[in-house]
């Protein structure tokens, strides 16, 4: 649902489109200036058609003359065609309001309880995990009463210390318990433990911001030593699943590289995802990053639009803005979305047409046509077997002026089966002349239910002869001819 | 048209329905992009889906009683009800998601995926549950609507779940979206099927003329027999018959039989019915029509 003050600015969003037009093109063209998507949000989507886009752009609003005149959104299914979509709110700073989550991810492998240098020290404040520690307390210290944390350690374990949406002094004090691992605990399960903490922080709503601070590489412990991982066995992850991962939750990944050894893929993730890599050589400056993120995610601009129908999950989407001094700022980038009774993303063939013509086409045969013939013989189907026994659509044409019913194999109609059937049970006449069928038998038979010895037939009358059902049957359109 | 006959014949219709919508649904999603929102795009396949399903059901009892004009009007109120019953549907899995959804799945790739699958199964199912209902309204008949609801609650289910399941795990192939619709059609037509046997009080089968061999299965408390197209029972081509010109009556689980014309021959076991209730293996005159009155299949 559009609100009246959402709408009015859609409706100055269309009227100055053709204004900025070309300078947005032009922007798409030059790329991402000054400008990032850091998360996707699409909890409204599926329900309201809406999805969010975080904006960070620290240009905007620093100096005067850059507060953003609009912002235009296009999405494509192919990153070729663009259509463009109406923005239906701009929010300046909505994380200051909503807060943010965050979720510290920490590395406590065994180099992290050397110095900065790698070198071995009794020296407890020298130790990288000690300056971490007091880096991420002064963070802690400093985050609004709105904002949730989470906390998890990582080594060759992974341990859950605060889930996410937790309180930051509940964060602090699990951050003591942090000991130094035995040595076959002190692998870097580095894309394992991102890929865990996205899962576990999927579920949080809102700005989701995970910060991974490892002082290393991945370093695997199954890989590494043959040996199943104590926790996780042989479970693997890949930079690229992780990533896949973060965009599909919305989560944006900041990693901070301690230290002079860096993994080579940790930077890559966190631009992927919508974040930024930091390097830090020490306590200060890791403390600078902390804050330096939490800045950066207070400043962004959330843009709401109205979400177009394109085929297929995999969806682009970029916005543009130009400050009022004539700079141009876009950003792209990739979510997904559901599909609804999956998805045709090649035409179907016209051909296929001729399936829904078929399917016309049989059912009016089965209309039309009709199963069920008038008889133009006389004679006797069976109904049932003795007992009730299953029915049977066999028909016995009548022998003519005489025809003997029986269980005898050389009697006219021969039925076999049932031992109380006599060789010959009972007989129909058919007078010609008068076009009339009568049953007679020696020992009684039911007819309609009645006993009878001798009785005049007509059409659909039900001869019971010792358990053996059957239906004398002829035509009723001679009969109605001859009348 | 015997008991297992019909069943074939309902399971045909479903399969006839599967093949009908298959390329419509392609066709639907190809043209996904020119939709404003997600609940229109979804509406739109709900009404298509409720509406060839509906028609096809609709016109099954007037195919099973060889009845031209009760098939068209079945088609007709049967799409007519269908759409409807699609559209509802879809909001009803619409308004699921909307309500359970977030707390279900509070993640996004949960709620774009199982989520979804899930909401679109609860709507194929309250969809399946009012197809199987089609039936009971056109003939206004509450055990009907008993067989609609038992039927459509475990066909819509069934098949509610393969159809979403299978384009949940297979969304790129489009043949997923036919066998979908395929289990979709059979799973309803076969629990339908299946209680309309259990619910009915016995069944009178035509043991002469042109329509020899049919069922009709009794299961509302009035039905009309005559010449006339509108009677439930219609005796098309037999002599001596009204065009209403017997009524059967369940009452308590008894069958009663009444004359609906004075002079109109009407006997059970070659005598007047006498306001006897019928009991199996009863033979009963309508005209020159006979039934079998029993309990069949």
């Amino acid at each position: 649902m559009i609100r009246p003050e959402n709408r009015s600015i859609a409706m100055k969003s269309l009227k100055y489109a053709l204004a900025i037009g070309l300078l947005c093109a032009a922007a798409a063209v030059a790329g991402a200036q000054g400008m990032s998507i850091t998360q996707i949000g699409t909890e409204k989507l599926l329900g309201l058609q809406t999805t969010r886009l975080y904006v960070s752009a620290p240009i905007l609003g620093t100096t005067p003359g850059t507060q953003p005149p609009l912002f235009e959104v296009w999405e494509s299914a192919d990153a070729k065609d663009w259509q463009p979509r109406p923005v239906t709110n701009v929010s300046l700073q909505p994380n200051a309001d909503a807060g943010i989550s965050f979720f510290l991810l920490l590395d406590n492998s065994g180099s992290m309880w050397t110095d900065m240098d790698g070198k071995e020290t009794t020296v407890a404040a020298d130790m990288r995990i000690e300056r971490a520690k007091v880096a991420a307390r002064s963070f802690l210290g400093a985050l609004s009463p709105k904002d949730r944390v989470g906390l998890a350690v990582f080594n060759t374990r992974f341990w859950s210390a605060v889930a996410p949406g937790g309180q930051s002094a509940d964060a602090a004090r699990s951050l003591e318990e942090i000991s130094r691992p035995a040595p076959a605990d002190a692998f870097t399960e580095l894309y394992l433990s991102i890929g865990r903490s996205l899962g576990d922080f999927a579920a949080e709503s809102g700005r989701r911001v995970l910060i991974v601070l490892s002082d290393g590489e991945n370093y695997p412990y199954a890989l590494n030593t043959g040996k199943p991982n104590p926790e996780s066995g042989t479970a693997t992850a890949t930079p690229a699943g992780v990533i896949d991962q973060a965009i599909r939750d919305g989560i944006t990944v900041y990693a901070v590289r301690f230290g002079s050894q860096r993994d080579p893929q940790i930077a890559n993730i966190a631009r992927e995802s919508g974040g930024r890599a930091f390097d830090a050589k020490d306590g200060d400056e890791l403390a600078d990053v902390y804050q330096t993120i939490r800045q950066d995610v207070l400043a962004e601009i959330s843009v709401d639009y109205r979400a177009g129908m394109a085929r297929g999950e995999k969806r682009w989407v970029r916005v543009a803005t130009g400050t009022t001094d004539g700079r141009k700022l876009s950003a792209t980038r990739y979510y997904f979305t559901g599909t609804v009774l999956g998805q045709s993303a090649q035409r179907p063939p016209v051909w296929y047409l001729a399936f829904v013509g078929i399917a016309a086409l049989a059912w009016l045969a089965l209309v039309l046509f009709k199963l069920e013939r008038e008889t133009d013989r006389a004679g006797v189907r069976l109904l049932f077997g003795p007992g009730g026994g299953p029915a049977s659509t066999r028909f016995f044409e009548l022998a003519g002026a005489q025809t003997v019913i029986g269980a005898a194999p050389d009697a006219d109609i021969s039925i076999a089966g049932n031992p109380s059937l006599k060789a010959s049970h009972a007989t129909i006449l058919f007078d010609e002349a008068k076009n009339i069928y009568t049953v007679v038998s020696d020992t009684p038979v039911t007819v309609n239910n009645h006993e009878v010895t001798r009785k005049r037939l007509e059409s659909g009358d039900v001869i019971n002869m010792a358990g053996t059902v059957v239906v004398f049957d002829e035509t009723l359109a001679k009969k109605t001819r001859k009348k | 048209m015997s008991l297992m006959l019909k069943r074939i014949f309902l399971a045909v219709f479903g399969l006839l329905g599967a093949l009908a919508l298959w390329p419509l649904l392609l066709a639907l999603q190809f043209y996904q992009q020119e939709f404003p929102s997600y609940l229109l795009f979804s509406l739109a396949q709900g009404v298509l889906l409720g509406l060839v399903f509906g028609a096809l059901f609709g016109s099954f009892e007037g195919v099973v009683v060889s009845s031209r004009s009760k098939a068209f009007k079945g088609l007709l109120f049967g799409a007519v009800f269908g759409s409807i019953a699609g559209a509802l549907g879809v909001m009803a899995g619409q308004v699921f998601l909307f309500a359970a959804g977030s707390s279900l799945w509070r993640t996004a790739s949960a709620r774009n995926g199982v989520g979804l699958a899930v909401a679109s199964g609860v709507a194929w199912t309250i969809v399946g549950i009012f197809l199987a209902l089609t039936e009971g309204l056109r003939a206004r008949s509450t055990r009907k609507i008993l067989v609609g609801l038992a039927g459509g609650v475990l066909g819509g289910l069934a098949g509610g779940s393969a159809l979403a399941g299978l384009s949940f795990f297979f969304p790129d192939e489009p043949l997923s979206l036919l066998a979908g619709l395929a289990l979709f059609g059979l799973s309803l037509s076969i629990f339908w099927s299946v209680f309309e046997n259990q619910f009915s009080s016995g069944a009178l089968m035509l043991l002469n003329g042109p329509l020899k061999g049919k069922e009709y299965s009794i299961l509302s408390r009035t039905m009309k027999i005559g010449a006339a197209p509108d009677c439930d029972i219609v005796l098309k081509g037999y002599p001596d018959v009204e065009p209403l010109h017997a009524t059967v009556h369940l009452a308590k689980g008894k069958v009663l039989l009444q004359q609906e014309k004075a002079g109109a021959r009407l006997l059970v076991n070659d005598e007047p019915p006498a306001g006897r209730s019928l009991k199996p293996e009863d033979v009963v005159a309508v005209g020159k029509a006979k039934f079998i009155y029993g309990y069949f299949g």
